[in-house]
C-alpha cells in the first residue's frame, strides 16, 4: 500500500467547499450522527410491516400515512433509496476515517515508541557495555527481547527498543474495514441474490421456482423430485422433525439423493434448498401395523381404493373407508381376502385392545397415510461469503483491540560519571500508570524515580 | 432436589442478599464484615445459580430430551440473571464499587422472581431450534446484555446521585463513569458476536443471514446505539452525564430487543 507518510495537514483558515466535503466524510461527528440516524430509521422498519403490498396496507392506515408509506417506500424500507443512501454515507464515512488514519497508523507501526507517554532517568553503577545486559535481563519478564539494538547518536551510547502487542494497532482498521466488507457483501446480495419458493407434492418433480416478491416463475438449474415428506412429532404433540427426501436430477442422472431438514439445507452449485413449511393435502391411504412377523417393515401401507398383501400371510387387504370412534380413536374399515378367495370386512382402530389375527399375524391400524406438499425455500446470495469474511475480520479486530495492549519502550544507555545513565521513554495504550510502575519497579527496584 | 427447587432457593437467596447489601451499605463501616458479607453471599449464590442451570441440563438428559437450557423464556430469564450477577460480581471486585451490587442484586432478584410467572417445563426442541448455533448465539447475546445492564445501573446511579470526582468510594463519579464505559466496551463485542452467530444460524435455518425480522432489526438498533456511544466517548470526548444518558437509551433498546419485539410479529416467535 502506497500512502503519503506525512500526517494530514491542518485545514487552511478559509475552508474551501472541497475541504468541507472531505472533513464531512472523515469526521467522527458524522459517524455518530449517521449511527443514530440509522438506528432511528430502523425503528420505522419494525413498526411498518415489511413486504406487505400497498393494497394490503391501504385498509389499515389513514390516507396520510399511506401516502408517506408510498413516498418513502416504508413497506420495503430496508431496500428503499433513502435507507441505502444512509448505508452508503456510512460506508463512505468509514472509508474516509480509515484513509485519514492510515498514515498515522503506518507511522505508529514502524515506530511504536514514537509517541511517548512517560519517561524517566536512572543510573546504573556499571559501565554501559555491562549496563545494557542488565537492562535487558531486568526487562525480559515484561517486554521480552529487544526488537532493535542501535548505536545512539551520542558516542558510546546504545539504544534498545522493546515492543509488545504491535498487532493491537491493527484492531481499529480491521474493525472498520470489516464493516465496509459486510456492507459490500450485503450490496452484492441485494443486487445479484434472490430468494424463491418451491411447493412440491410427494411424488412430484419440479423444474421451476417462484420469486414471491413479484410472483415471477424462474427455471431451476436441475430437476427436483420429492420422494417423501415426513413429519415426526414428540409424545406431547410438538413437532420434532420436518424432512423432505429429495432427488436432484440433471440430464436424467441423479446428482444427489438427500434429506432436507430444518437447520440442514442442501446446496447445489451455490443454490441452497431449505425446509421452510409443509401442508397436508389429504388422506392417501392407511398405514397398518403388523405384529408377529419377523424383520422389517412392520407396517403395510394401503392406498385408498387399492389393496396390499399382508406380509407373512396369504391374505391381502383392501381399504374401504376411514372411521372414527369416540373410545377407540381413528381407524379404517378394510376388506380382508383370504387364500381361499373368501372375503370378510373388519374394522381396525388405533386404540383397539386386540389386533385382528390372520394366521398368527396381528393387524392393527397405525395411522393415516397423508399426502403432503413440502414448502422449500430456494436461496442464492453471492454476497454471503463476503459477509462471513467481514464478520471474521470484525471478530479478529475486536480480539486485537480488546485483548492486546500495545506497549513500547526505548532505553538509551550512555556513559556517565559513576556508571551509566539510562534514559527510558515508554508508551502503553491502556493501563498507562500500571505499565509505568511495572517498568520503573523492574529497572530501579523502587517505584520512585526522578521525572524527566 | 430438582433444579426448580434450587432455582427457587437461589431466587430468595438474592432477596436476602439484597436486604443484607442495603443494611450493610447504610450501617456498615468501610471494610467491615457487614459491608463484605453481602458480596461473599452473592458469590455463593452465583455458584448455586450455576449449579441450578447445570442441574436443569442434566435433568433434560434424564428425561431423554437432552438439550442446553437456553431455549425458552424461562431459561433465558434464568440465564440473563446469571450473566447479570456475574457482571455485577466482576465490577464490584474490579472497581471496589459495592454500590453497584446494592442496586444490581435487587434487580437480579426481580428477574429471577419473574420466572415464577413463566412456564418452567423442560420441553423438547422444535426443529428450528435444533442447532449447534443455539448455545453460542444465546450465550454471547446474554453476556452482552449483562454488560449493558451493569452499564445501565452505573449510568442511572451517576445521573441520580450526581456525585463528585473527589468523593471517595461510594459516590465517586469517575469510577461510575468508568464502569458505564468499560462494561459497554465488553458488552459490545459480545453483542456483535451474538448477532454474527445469529446470522450464521439464520443462514443455515432460513437460507438468509439477515431477513430484517423485528428481533434482528432491534438487535441492530441496539448495536448502532452502543456503536454511537463508543464513538461519542472515544472520539468525541463525551463523558459523564452525556454518555450516561446514551447508556440508558442503549439499555432501553436492549429491553425492547429482548421483550418488546414479542409484540411485533417475526421469526423469533419462540422467545
Amino acid at each position: 500500500m502506497k500512502t503519503d507518510e506525512s500526517r494530514p495537514k491542518e485545514n487552511p483558515p478559509t475552508k474551501s467547499p472541497s475541504s468541507e466535503i472531505v472533513s464531512f466524510f472523515t469526521s467522527v461527528q458524522t459517524t455518530v450522527v449517521l449511527l443514530f440516524l440509522l438506528a432511528a430509521a430502523s425503528i420505522i422498519g419494525t413498526v411498518v410491516p415489511q413486504q406487505e403490498s400497498i393494497e394490503e396496507l391501504a385498509g389499515r392506515v389513514s390516507p396520510f400515512v399511506l401516502k408517506l408509506i408510498v413516498i418513502l417506500d416504508l413497506n420495503t424500507m430496508f431496500s428503499s433509496w433513502w435507507y441505502l443512501l444512509l448505508l452508503a454515507l456510512m460506508a463512505a464515512n468509514l472509508m474516509g476515517c480509515l484513509f485519514q488514519r492510515v498514515p498515522g497508523l503506518l507511522e505508529d507501526w514502524r515506530n511504536p515508541s514514537g509517541r511517548k507517554s512517560f519517561g524517566f532517568t536512572h543510573v546504573e553503577p556499571v559501565p554501559p557495555a555491562e549496563a545494557v545486559g542488565i537492562v535487558q535481563e531486568k526487562l525480559r519478564p515484561i517486554m521480552g527481547a529487544p526488537e532493535q539494538e542501535d548505536k545512539d547518536s551520542e558516542p558510546g551510547s546504545v539504544k534498545l527498543t522493546f515492543v509488545r502487542h504491535r498487532l493491537f494497532l491493527l484492531g481499529f482498521p480491521l474493525i472498520h474495514t470489516a464493516i465496509v466488507v459486510i456492507l459490500a457483501g450485503g450490496l452484492m446480495g441485494l443486487m445479484y441474490g434472490y430468494k424463491g419458493q418451491i411447493t412440491i407434492r410427494e411424488g412430484e418433480t419440479k423444474r421451476t421456482f417462484v420469486i414471491p416478491a413479484d410472483r415471477s416463475v424462474r427455471p431451476l438449474p436441475f430437476e427436483l423430485a420429492l420422494d417423501n415428506f415426513t413429519l415426526l412429532r414428540y409424545p406431547n404433540g410438538a413437532p420434532k422433525e420436518y424432512r423432505s427426501d429429495v432427488r436432484i436430477i440433471r440430464n436424467g442422472a441423479i446428482l444427489m439423493k438427500e434429506s432436507i431438514r430444518v437447520n440442514h439445507p442442501i446446496t447445489i452449485d451455490g443454490l441452497s434448498l431449505y425446509q421452510a413449511n409443509y401442508r397436508s393435502l389429504g388422506v392417501e391411504g392407511a398405514i397398518l401395523e403388523l405384529t408377529g412377523v419377523d424383520g422389517e417393515p412392520q407396517t403395510v401401507t394401503v392406498k385408498s381404493g387399492g389393496s396390499a398383501k399382508v406380509r407373512g400371510t396369504d391374505y391381502s387387504v383392501r381399504l374401504l373407508q376411514g372411521l372414527s370412534s369416540g373410545s377407540l380413536g381413528q381407524g379404517v374399515e378394510v376388506e380382508i381376502s383370504g387364500p381361499d378367495g373368501k372375503t370378510r370386512v373388519a374394522q381396525l382402530f388405533q386404540g383397539a385392545p386386540k389386533p385382528v389375527a390372520l394366521n398368527g399375524v396381528g393387524l392393527k391400524f397405525k395411522d393415516f397415510d397423508i399426502l403432503y406438499s413440502s414448502g422449500l425455500q430456494v436461496g442464492y446470495d453471492p454476497g454471503t461469503p463476503v459477509v462471513w469474511i467481514g464478520c471474521t475480520l470484525l471478530i479478529i479486530g475486536f480480539v486485537f483491540a480488546l485483548f492486546l495492549n500495545l506497549r513500547a519502550l526505548t532505553v538509551v544507555v550512555s556513559p556517565a560519571s559513576g556508571g551509566s545513565r539510562i534514559v527510558v521513554g515508554g508508551r502503553s495504550r491502556r493501563l498507562r500508570r500500571d505499565f509505568r510502575e511495572t517498568v520503573e519497579q523492574a529497572l530501579t527496584g523502587t517505584g520512585a524515580s526522578e521525572e524527566s | 432436589m430438582t433444579s426448580l427447587d434450587l432455582t427457587t432457593y437461589v431466587t430468595f437467596g438474592y432477596l436476602a442478599c439484597a436486604v443484607l447489601g442495603l443494611v450493610g451499605f447504610v450501617a456498615g463501616k468501610e471494610n467491615s464484615a457487614l459491608r463484605r458479607a453481602p458480596f461473599v453471599l452473592l458469590i455463593i449464590l452465583w455458584i448455586a445459580h450455576t449449579a441450578a442451570i447445570g442441574l436443569r441440563w442434566h435433568e433434560s438428559y434424564e428425561m431423554g430430551i437432552g438439550r442446553v437450557p437456553l431455549s425458552n423464556l424461562y431459561e433465558s430469564l434464568v440465564f440473563f440473571a446469571w450473566s447479570f450477577a456475574l457482571a455485577v460480581i466482576l465490577v464490584v471486585w474490579r472497581f471496589k464499587l459495592d454500590l453497584l451490587a446494592v442496586v444490581g442484586v435487587p434487580l437480579i432478584f426481580l428477574i429471577m422472581g419473574s420466572t415464577f410467572l413463566v412456564d418452567p417445563d423442560i420441553e423438547p426442541l422444535i426443529p428450528a431450534l435444533q442447532s449447534n448455533w443455539l448455545a453460542a448465539h444465546v450465550i454471547t447475546c446474554f453476556l452482552g446484555y449483562a454488560g449493558f445492564a451493569v452499564s445501565f445501573v452505573a449510568a442511572a446511579l451517576l445521573l441520580i446521585l450526581g456525585g463528585s470526582a473527589e468523593a471517595p468510594g461510594r459516590l465517586n463519579r469517575t469510577i461510575l463513569d468508568e464502569v458505564v464505559y468499560r462494561s459497554i466496551l465488553v458488552g459490545f463485542p459480545m453483542l456483535t458476536i451474538g448477532i454474527i452467530t445469529g446470522a450464521a444460524w439464520a443462514d443455515y435455518a432460513w437460507g438468509s443471514y439477515w431477513s430484517w425480522d423485528p428481533k434482528e432489526t432491534w438487535s441492530l438498533i441496539t448495536w448502532l446505539v452502543y456503536a454511537g456511544f463508543l464513538h461519542a466517548r472515544l472520539a468525541g470526548g463525551w463523558t459523564g452525564t452525556r454518555t450516561a444518558v446514551l447508556s440508558l437509551v442503549g439499555f432501553a433498546a436492549v429491553l425492547f430487543t429482548y421483550f418488546g419485539v414479542n409484540y411485533l410479529s417475526g421469526l423469533h416467535a419462540y422467545l
